[in-house]
């Protein structure tokens, strides 16, 4: 693979007390030097001293003075760390006098190391790629000090900070656009006339009209001057909520992750379309960010994704939501596996408030198959639970909310492609 | 040469080492007493362990699974007694039955110098490997090699001198005495 710089930032250095000891290599010398004295006395026989002899010389020079103290510096990345990409940890050791350093990184099981080199001024690098999003530890960084001699040595353990890790987010090229949308300016065709560049039709001047929008070819055909009109642009808001209240599936593609990623791609589809974003995360609370626009909303949502910071709420407060978290007339967007009862019953009261909603199944595991026996009564079970399912997104389709699969592969516009063709016609 | 590829060749060297070793310590094979035996198959377990260490294996570094998801009462020490062979010191078994299956022989100096020579360049070997270091930091060990050495081929003409006559125990006298000093010297550290 191929190494990117990567910018790190330096933290305080922390002074660490250390203990020496014997090294592996010393104690073997001291093994063999008192296994040939011991064999020479006992068996009188001086050829065996001459084994302690060169033992004991190769441990005289490991007497000298040794630090008690040493200084670590960690440095963790700057920027953000997506999961799948590569990131780097730097780590200087300093005060070990002539002692020879050796760093071992002890990383955590959502990380898998790419590489170690030195970098400039006494820094070490460790390259690592993270698979999985979360604020995590990296790991343990294991330091080992010998003496000049390697007679000596001392090891220290020390956890590594944490790590936020990003999820990746899913592609998403086209939007989901309601009908109705807010009187706010934005990039979107909005139905009404307007000041924007869509073309609309053709009316009839009246004075105060601006004279460049006369439409000649129209006003020669009629016989009085005509006008070209134009759509308004407005911007919707979209509120999205992310249900990571089960997370079923294998590790990578479970539906946390594909919700998480989703949410993350969707978020910044539509902040880069200047729209007002907010996110609700439904997890073992309920955390929100209000709907805003622009770059430091994107930050936020992101830091709720992957570090589920907020204050938390109870989960029944998401019918009931307050309108400057669900503003009246928003596109609400939920990434869900729908195994949560309570959950949908909050969809159906969100519809019955009105909100145009639009539900992304991100459930892509099943119940296993039964062995032996038991294989019958766990087809049966499975059976019911698929039933089950039916019926849970049949009853959503009912009363207006689409539900439509991701399966965490392609591009999110696949599943959205039926509403992003047109708008979505919204209360 | 790549870092795993050297890793791996002197991981060879080294089991090469240790097998010379066994070999030369417990040639000639004579007889079918009882301890000579225990002591043979306690250098070749110490030497395939000690080894297999080198090698990162899991038995060297006493990663070993647990019995099951649950913690059951002797789940501990279960795991105490699976990590227990990777935590022991096998080179330095390897080196003390290697030197005792030399000493069940008749004296036979220049024999057990040889020897020496070898556990010396194995213990170098060991050490190298093991702290993943090049040659080079052997380099400000060499006059004390080379000074250790001559004092081992030195207790070893003691020895071969013929008879016991009083050249031979002064020799050996002063040898033991320059070790103790050394050892001495070297112990606090």
């Amino acid at each position: 693979m191929q190494s990117q710089p990567v910018l790190l930032t330096a933290g305080p250095r922390h002074e660490l007390p250390v203990t020496w000891q014997l090294s592996g290599h010393a104690r073997r010398l001291v093994s063999v030097a008192v296994a040939g004295l011991l064999i020479a006395v006992i068996t009188r026989r001086p050829e065996f001293v001459g084994l302690a002899a060169p033992a004991l010389l190769l441990l005289l020079p490991g007497r000298g003075r040794q630090p008690d103290h040493l200084g670590i510096e960690i440095a963790t990345p700057a920027g953000q760390v997506t999961e799948g990409s590569q990131a780097a940890v730097g780590v200087r050791i300093s005060g070990q006098g002539a002692g020879q350093v050796r760093l071992r990184l002890h990383p955590g099981n959502w990380i898998s190391l790419a590489g170690e080199s030195p970098g400039e001024d006494g820094w070490f690098n460790f390259r690592f790629v993270p698979g999985r999003w979360g604020a995590r530890q990296l790991g343990t960084l294991e330091v080992v000090i010998f003496d000049r001699w390697r007679l000596a040595a001392c090891r220290v353990l020390t956890s590594l900070p944490p790590v936020i890790c990003y999820p990746e987010p899913a592609r998403l090229g086209s939007l989901v656009v309601l009908s109705k949308l807010p009187a706010r300016l934005g990039e979107h065709t909005s139905r009404r006339p307007g000041e924007g560049v869509e073309f609309a039709g053709v009316r009839e001047f009246v004075p105060g009209d601006r004279q460049r929008r006369i439409n000649w070819p129209a006003t020669t055909r009629r016989g009085t001057l005509q006008l070209n009109t134009f759509t308004a642009e407005r911007a919707q808001t979209t509120v999205i909520l992310m249900d990571i209240s089960v997370d079923v599936g294998a590790a990578g593609r479970s539906s946390a992750d594909l919700a998480v990623r989703a949410a993350a791609g969707t978020a910044a589809a539509y902040l880069a379309a200047r729209d007002r974003v907010g996110l609700i995360s439904y997890g073992k609370h309920l955390r929100w960010i209000a709907p805003a626009a622009g770059r430091r909303q994107a930050e936020r949502i992101s830091y709720l994704i992957a570090a589920g910071a907020g204050p938390p709420y109870p989960l029944e407060m998401l019918g009931s939501l307050a309108g400057d978290i669900l503003p009246p007339g928003a596109l609400v967007i939920v990434f869900s596996p729908l195994l949560t009862l309570r959950l949908i019953e909050s969809l159906r009261a969100l519809r019955e408030r009105g909100f145009a909603a639009v539900v992304v199944d991100v459930l892509t595991a099943q119940p296993g198959t039964g062995h032996g026996r038991y294989r019958a009564t766990a087809d049966l079970a499975r059976r019911i639970w698929r039933m089950e399912q039916e019926a849970i997104r049949f009853s959503l389709r009912e009363i207006g909310i689409p539900v439509v699969h991701w399966d965490g592969q392609s591009a999110l516009d696949e599943p959205l492609a039926p509403f992003t063709r047109r708008q979505v016609v919204s209360r | 040469m790549s870092r795993p590829a050297a890793r791996t060749r002197t991981i060879a060297g080294v089991a090469l080492l240790v097998a010379a070793e066994v070999t030369w310590a417990a040639l000639p094979l004579g007889g079918s007493a009882a301890f000579p035996s225990l002591v043979l198959a306690c250098a070749v377990l110490a030497a395939m362990m000690s080894v297999a260490r080198l090698a990162d294996t899991a038995a060297a570094d006493g990663e070993q699974s647990r019995p099951g998801g649950y913690d059951w009462p002797w789940s501990s020490a279960w795991l105490w007694l699976t990590a227990l062979p990777g935590r022991l010191p096998w080179a330095e078994v390897l080196a003390v039955a290697v030197l005792v299956l030399e000493a069940l022989h008749p004296a036979r100096p220049w024999h057990t110098v040889v020897l020496i020579f070898l556990l010396f360049w194995f213990l170098l070997a060991y050490h190298l490997a093991e702290s993943d270091a090049g040659r080079v930091v052997l380099g400000p060990q060499l006059p004390l090699l080379l000074a250790g050495g001559g004092l081992a081929v030195l207790c070893a003409a003691a020895a071969a001198l013929p008879g016991t006559g009083a050249g031979a125990g002064w020799l050996a006298v002063l040898s033991g005495v320059a070790a103790v000093v050394a050892a001495g010297l070297a112990l606090p550290v």
